[in-house]
């Protein structure tokens, strides 16, 4: 197995590199961030010329990162798989999250990243950022507030549709500079929420369009962009501009290897509609150092392997071929095979802490145009019926061979909103107190087939609707619940379709129910979306979200008066500078929505794995998935190395 | 015969016409559009659009547009400036994704057809003269395993056996080096290594019909008088067959030629997408889910006037082989 | 070989002595000289009836699952054992199985344990149904008598359902679709063709051009936007039946064509116009003259074209168009058997593609006999 791997490049650096315990001793007498070398992939590059010094590329406050384990050495290619377009996400969880401030590794903490310090005013209205001082984006040109402010003002130009913190509608904000390094976030409203929102993922949207390159495709800063555009075979700027310099994370950020960034490798080999791959190399104007003050990232090259076959992506991790991934291959059904395959395939597996909290939601639609359903659906009574009817040990030994205990949709254990009450009520597998609970809720009446009429003497019959193709133990979790309930007699009917569908049929309020993973067990205050209707992904109550966003007026109808509470709480939350207070506000939220049970959830989501090569070191034994967390990017895959 | 080409180049525009309005309606036909995927997409991963911003890439992208406006923007672009449209997934020219894909399609599923014709044609000659012999039987039973065993299954179960016994993955068409280099003899070879699995698992599926066709149609000729007077005349065996009755017996066979393309390619997109073969079919099925409008027009669209053309080709094939066919106006 | 030849010239020449054998008696003298067409012809029989009969021939129903037995390995059946006193006799039973569960792996581990005999009863009284959907019931073929007690001959599936009972209730489904979609294309296939090639002109040209438009278009797309336009709130059954239409829309054009080609070539044949000279009415000449010249040509393909549609339907449940779970049709049980998962440590849930190339198999020896027998020209 280790004959076959390409590791010609690193072989010469063993002899660099002392082992890593003798370093660190050695360094430690020396005193932080001694002499750097350059690391060796570079070198020829610097020695003709080519590239300024290791000095004059990092600044002069570099990021010291800590290793997990120990410092490690140069060299190698990690090899991942992903799916091509509409895999951009993989993209930026692996290598795009560098923001101005990011979580630490537990995600617990703000800690600082391109911006080495910040203050915030009384009442979180002005967020004050100093930059490192010297940082460089990676074709070497300087990294200032410029950058910033243009960013910001593309979130702001209507013509180019993005949106992020900074053009909320809301509460937008503004951008100060006060000098090269140091520059103002200014709101109108105070924006209690802003750090957390700068650490996650949704942060890093602030820092990515860079002033020089960018430019000369807005017409604001380039009179001739539009000609530039229309050469290019552009209908318009903005597309071109798009297509250049695109936002975020979206797909055509990937496809430009010319667009200068800040991470810790550069694109050589770009995505595209026909791409077998995409390959990054090391950006050699990285800012960060690991405790020795070795230029981070260790790795050389990343190399990701596009692919539309799940079959192959498991194979290649199978054989060997993939130093690191969870994401597409790490499923349920896979992990005995990934299991076995360990010692052929010379790899470990390490365990992913899922940030859902239950592993199904069902979301009966509260806004039913069936006033008769409706009225059903947001009858407490009748939802404490279906759950207790719900044999959810039988589910977890079935769907997840033990993993997992029942669970409502309500804090993860790990997560310090949670409430043992709130996440065990009404989890118990009782048939006689569900069949109480429903004739509460007027269900008394059972018709020929043995199902319960409704009061207009129709038989309870609710569509769940799922996609299958996303999460296949949905439906196998469906398939249980639909004999639990016919016992009861509820009679649900499966309808499996497509994503799109899923979607389309919100707006125009076409379903009985849906099924979703319970989101916001962890992310608990940023991910309400379960606990309130918070956002279009609060599917059981549309309308009521539609109401309190103001996204989509058209549908939007008055919520029920606890609703409104938990609503008026929770503005009252995104506007509070004290983490303390916002944390108290909540639990006050979550109270509520204890109390009326909007949805039903069944199991806690049991714990993933992770696969790495067993010579790739400095990988977290335990990794936390979430989107606003991602992962491996929060786990700073810079200082992993090859041994 | 010229008129005769004439006529059927004038209903063959005709026809390309007509494709190409069906397979803007087929890319319609589901519900929703481009950005209804996309903001899915998005979902699923835990991440998150401003309806505003949708609204602002329907307009940009002409989305909102009647289907009549939608199309005729379409067709004008290609017609007069030879433009199909805009991916909206990858935000380019069509033309710039679809060519090398086309060309990886048409080379594996070109192969895989001449693999078919070799192996298929000879045995089916075997099997009909030597009709109800072991290698008759045996021929039916290999072909007909080939064709059985559904495709997904065949490259699945070739891609896990080569893993599990050899410690190889198959996929793709070209090996890392190759991947983006121009064609060079190392390339072929580097591509031959690499396109004969999917070759085999495409060809097996494909040869068991032609056996079956070819045998049956020479068995029908075989026994007509002109063999018999043939034989009678005391032509070597071998010359009374392949001379007129296989000629004949390849009639059905070449009529069908044209329609091998949209078959092999369906057929292949199942292949394609268990071994991640970077063709046509891949592509198309995704910008399929993912409406990705006219990405997925143009592949129906060129895949249609490949097939039109193909089609053409076995017309005039078919009257040459066969005398007895009349091609110009009556 | 040689004495095949001999009885078949002994009965032609008895066939013509008499002169009375109708033509249907002398195609099936001559088709039972086809063993394996014959042998076909049962297990094609045999599946049909399975299809028919599933609910009173499976062990348990589709959805029947036992949580504590996912991905048990089959046990087989054991037909032979001794009882109490020590006779030996026809005694069928499985074993029992002796579970580990590993979570690490996340998995249960399947071992028989030959100390543990579930005995396997005839005719055992289950829960009530209906047969084919009309006729009540109350017992099956086989089963065991223990409730709790596993019984997996063919093992069973990450749910722990019986992989047996989901084959044959599957077999309904996927044989029938393919029947269906057959006599659908068949049925305008042959009269479409038949009309555009016998009176060709501009009938012929419009048949010709659509044909050639359908076919020029890729199934696949056409299957996804058929699929995907179908109502949303189709049951199964309308959703099957929507496939089956589906599949003959490109199904009929492929028959047509080879009937026409027939024809065009048939219809300047000596016989053909003897018979128009003769008076003969069209239909007359059609049916009596020219299409048993290319019977055999329409029975080859009809039987090709059965398979086809069988793993046209693999097909789309593999690309998540078509059926889907919770039907199940030999398609979705592929579908849910395409993973590595399944090739690595459950093999057995691939059963259902060995099911899907025996009733290929079956079904072209089945064609390929009926031909030969149907040949008008015989040897």
């Amino acid at each position: 197995m280790f004959s076959r791997r390409l590791s010609t490049a690193r072989m010469p650096l063993r002899a660099w590199a002392v082992s890593g315990l003798s370093l660190v001793v050695l360094i430690a007498a020396i005193g932080p961030v001694s002499a750097q070398e350059e690391p060796p992939m570079l070198a020829d590059r610097v020695a003709s010329g080519e590239l300024p010094p290791l000095a004059e590329r990092l600044p002069s406050n570099p990021l010291v990162v800590e290793p997990y384990e120990s410092i490690g050495t140069y060299g190698g290619v990690w090899r991942m798989g992903m799916r091509g377009g509409g895999d951009n996400a993989l993209i930026a969880k692996t290598v795009g999250y560098e923001g101005l401030v990011r979580w630490d590794r537990q995600w617990q903490e703000v800690v600082p990243n391109l911006a080495a310090s910040w203050e915030v005013n009384e009442d979180a209205t002005e967020y004050t950022f100093t930059l490192r001082e010297g940082l460089k984006w990676s074709d070497g040109e300087p990294y200032t507030t410029r950058d910033i402010e243009f960013t910001a003002a593309m979130f702001h130009d209507p013509e180019y549709p993005a949106n992020s913190f900074i053009n909320d509608q809301n509460n937008p904000a503004t951008v100060e500079i006060i000098d090269d390094i140091t520059f103002k976030y200014v709101f109108e409203k105070p924006n209690g929420m802003l750090m957390d929102t700068l650490a996650s993922i949704n942060g890093t949207m602030a820092v990515s369009i860079p002033y020089h390159y960018c430019s000369q495709f807005h017409p604001n800063y380039n009179p001739g962009a539009e000609q530039l555009a229309t050469d290019a075979g552009f209908q318009s700027w903005a597309l071109h501009m798009e297509d250049k310099c695109a936002w975020g994370w979206e797909t055509s950020r990937w496809t430009n290897p010319d667009l200068p960034n800040i991470y810790a490798w550069k694109i050589t080999e770009p995505l595209s509609g026909t791409a077998a791959r995409v390959r990054w190399e090391r950006n050699p104007y990285y800012w960060k150092v690991d405790t020795d003050g070795n230029q981070l990232p260790y790795i050389d090259e990343l190399d990701m392997r596009v692919s539309e076959s799940l079959e192959e992506l498991t194979l290649l991790a199978l054989n060997g071929q993939i130093d690191f991934q969870d994401r597409h291959i790490a499923t349920n059904t896979n992990q005995a095979v990934f299991f076995d395959g360990q010692d052929q395939g010379d790899y470990r597996l390490g365990s992913v802490v899922r940030s859902v909290s239950s592993s199904l939601v069902l979301q009966l639609n509260f806004n039913h145009d069936d006033p008769v359903k409706q009225e059903l659906f947001q009858n407490r009574d009748f939802r404490i019926g279906l759950s207790h009817a719900i044999d959810r040990e039988e589910i977890i030994d079935v769907v997840f061979i033990g993993q997992g205990e029942p669970f409502q949709v309500a804090p993860r254990p790990e997560s310090h909103f949670y409430d043992e009450e709130m996440a065990k009520q009404y989890t118990e597998f009782d048939p006689d107190l569900a069949i109480e609970h429903l004739e509460a809720a007027g269900l008394t009446e059972i018709g020929a087939d043995g199902i319960r009429l409704m009061s207009n003497g129709e038989p309870t019959r609710i569509t769940v609707d799922v996609i299958a193709a996303l999460r296949p133990e949905w439906i196998d979790i469906l398939e249980l619940m639909q004999l639990h309930l016919a016992d009861v007699g509820i009679q649900i009917e499966i309808n499996n379709i497509d994503r799109t569908l899923f979607y389309d049929k919100r707006p125009g309020n076409d379903y009985d129910a849906q099924v979703w993973a319970g989101d916001g067990g962890l992310d608990v205050m940023q991910e309400p979306r379960y606990y309130f209707p918070s956002g279009a992904e609060s599917v059981w109550a549309f309308k009521w979200q539609a109401w309190y966003t103001g996204a989509t007026p058209e549908i939007a109808e008055e919520p029920v008066d606890w609703v409104k509470e938990q609503m008026a709480l929770y503005t009252q939350l995104t506007q509070e500078g004290d983490p303390d207070v916002r944390e108290d506000l909540m639990r006050e939220v979550l109270a509520i929505a204890k109390e009326n049970f909007p949805v039903i959830g069944v199991s806690l989501m049991p714990d993933g794995y992770y696969i790495a090569r067993n010579n790739l070191r400095n990988v977290s034994d335990q990794l936390i998935d979430a989107w606003l967390f991602p992962q491996p990017g929060g786990y700073d895959p810079q200082q992993w190395y090859f041994e | 015969m010229l008129g005769f080409i004439i006529s059927r180049l004038i209903s063959m525009v005709l026809t390309i016409w007509a494709i190409s309005l069906v397979a803007f309606a087929i890319i319609q036909l589901p519900p929703g559009d481009y950005l209804t995927t996309y903001v899915a997409t998005l979902s699923a991963s835990g991440d998150r659009v401003d309806p505003r911003v949708i609204e602002a890439l329907r307009e940009q992208y002409g989305l909102g547009q009647p289907f009549i406006v939608q199309y005729w923007k379409w067709v004008s672009g290609i017609v007069t400036a030879g433009d199909f449209g805009q991916s909206f997934e990858w935000g380019r020219p069509v033309t710039e994704l679809i060519w090398g894909r086309l060309g990886n399609s048409i080379l594996l599923e070109g192969l895989a057809v001449i693999v078919m014709w070799f192996v298929a044609l000879p045995i089916g000659v075997y099997a009909a003269v030597n009709k109800y012999s072991l290698g008759d039987y045996l021929a039916t039973i290999f072909g007909f395993l080939g064709l059985a065993i559904p495709n997904f299954l065949f490259a699945l179960v070739l891609m896990y056996l080569g893993y599990a016994w050899f410690g190889v993955v198959m996929g793709g068409l070209f090996s890392p080096q190759f991947e983006g280099a121009h064609w060079s003899f190392a390339r072929v070879l580097d591509f031959l290594s690499n396109a004969w699995a999917p070759v085999l698992v495409l060809a097996t599926a494909g040869t068991a019909q032609l056996i079956r066709v070819m045998r049956a149609n020479l068995l029908d000729e075989l026994r007509k008088p002109y063999v018999t007077t043939a034989r009678a005349k005391g032509l070597p065996e071998w010359r009374v067959i392949l001379k007129y009755p296989v000629r004949v017996a390849l009639n059905p066979l070449v009529s069908t030629i044209g329609w091998l393309l949209p078959t092999l390619v369906s057929s292949s997109v199942i292949v394609s997408v268990v071994m991640n073969l970077p063709t046509a079919g891949p592509m198309l099925l995704r910008s399929l889910t993912t409406q990705d409008m006219y990405l997925a027009g143009t592949l129906i669209l060129l895949l249609g006037v490949l097939t039109v053309i193909g089609t053409l080709i076995s017309d005039l094939i078919l009257a040459w082989i066969d005398p007895r066919i009349r091609y110009g106006g009556e | 070989m040689a004495t095949d030849t001999m009885i078949l010239k002994e009965t032609q020449r008895k066939d013509r002595a008499t002169g009375r054998e109708s033509q249907w008696k002398m195609i099936w003298r001559r088709f039972r000289q086809h063993r394996l067409a014959l042998v076909s012809l049962w297990i094609v029989i045999g599946f049909y009836l399975i299809a028919i009969f599933a609910e009173f021939l499976a062990p348990y129903a589709p959805s029947h699952y036992n949580s504590r037995y996912t991905y048990a390995a089959p046990q087989g059946i054991h037909l032979f054992d001794t009882d109490e006193q020590g006779n030996w006799g026809f005694r069928p039973f499985v074993y029992g199985y002796t579970t580990e569960i590993d979570q690490a792996a996340m998995r249960r581990t399947f071992v028989l344990d030959p100390d543990v005999k579930h005995r396997v009863q005839f005719f055992i009284e289950t829960e009530p149904y209906r047969l084919a959907g009309f006729i009540p019931m109350q017992h099956r073929l086989f089963g065991v008598a223990e409730p709790r007690a596993p019984f997996y001959v063919l093992g069973a599936d990450r749910l722990g359902r019986d992989l047996l009972s989901r084959l044959i209730h599957g077999t309904r489904i996927s044989l029938s679709i393919g029947l269906v979609g057959v006599v659908l294309s068949l049925f305008f296939g042959v009269l479409i063709g038949g009309f555009s090639g016998f009176y060709g002109g501009w009938f012929d040209s419009i048949v010709q051009r659509t044909i050639e438009f359908i076919r020029s278009l890729p199934t696949i797309p056409l299957w996804l936007g058929l699929a995907a336009a179908m109502p949303r709130d189709w049951g199964a059954l309308q959703t099957y039946f929507a496939i089956t239409i589906i599949l003959s829309v490109v199904g009929w054009t492929e028959l047509a064509r080879v009937v026409r080609g027939r024809f065009l070539a048939l219809r300047t044949e000596d016989f053909v116009v003897a018979a128009q000279l003769d008076g003969a009415s069209d239909y007359r000449v059609i049916m009596r003259h020219m299409v048993p010249s290319f019977m055999s040509h329409i029975i080859a393909a009809a039987t090709l074209a059965i398979p086809g549609m069988i793993l046209a339907e693999t097909a789309l449940s593999f690309l998540g168009l078509g059926l889907q779970a919770p039907i199940v049709s030999w398609g979705t049980l592929l579908q849910e058997a395409q993973n590595i998962r399944t090739l690595a440590s459950a093999p057995w849930l691939l059963l259902p593609g060995v099911v899907v190339v025996i009733v290929i198999l079956a079904m072209n020896f089945l064609g390929d006999g009926l031909r030969d027998a149907a040949d008008p020209y015989g040897r």
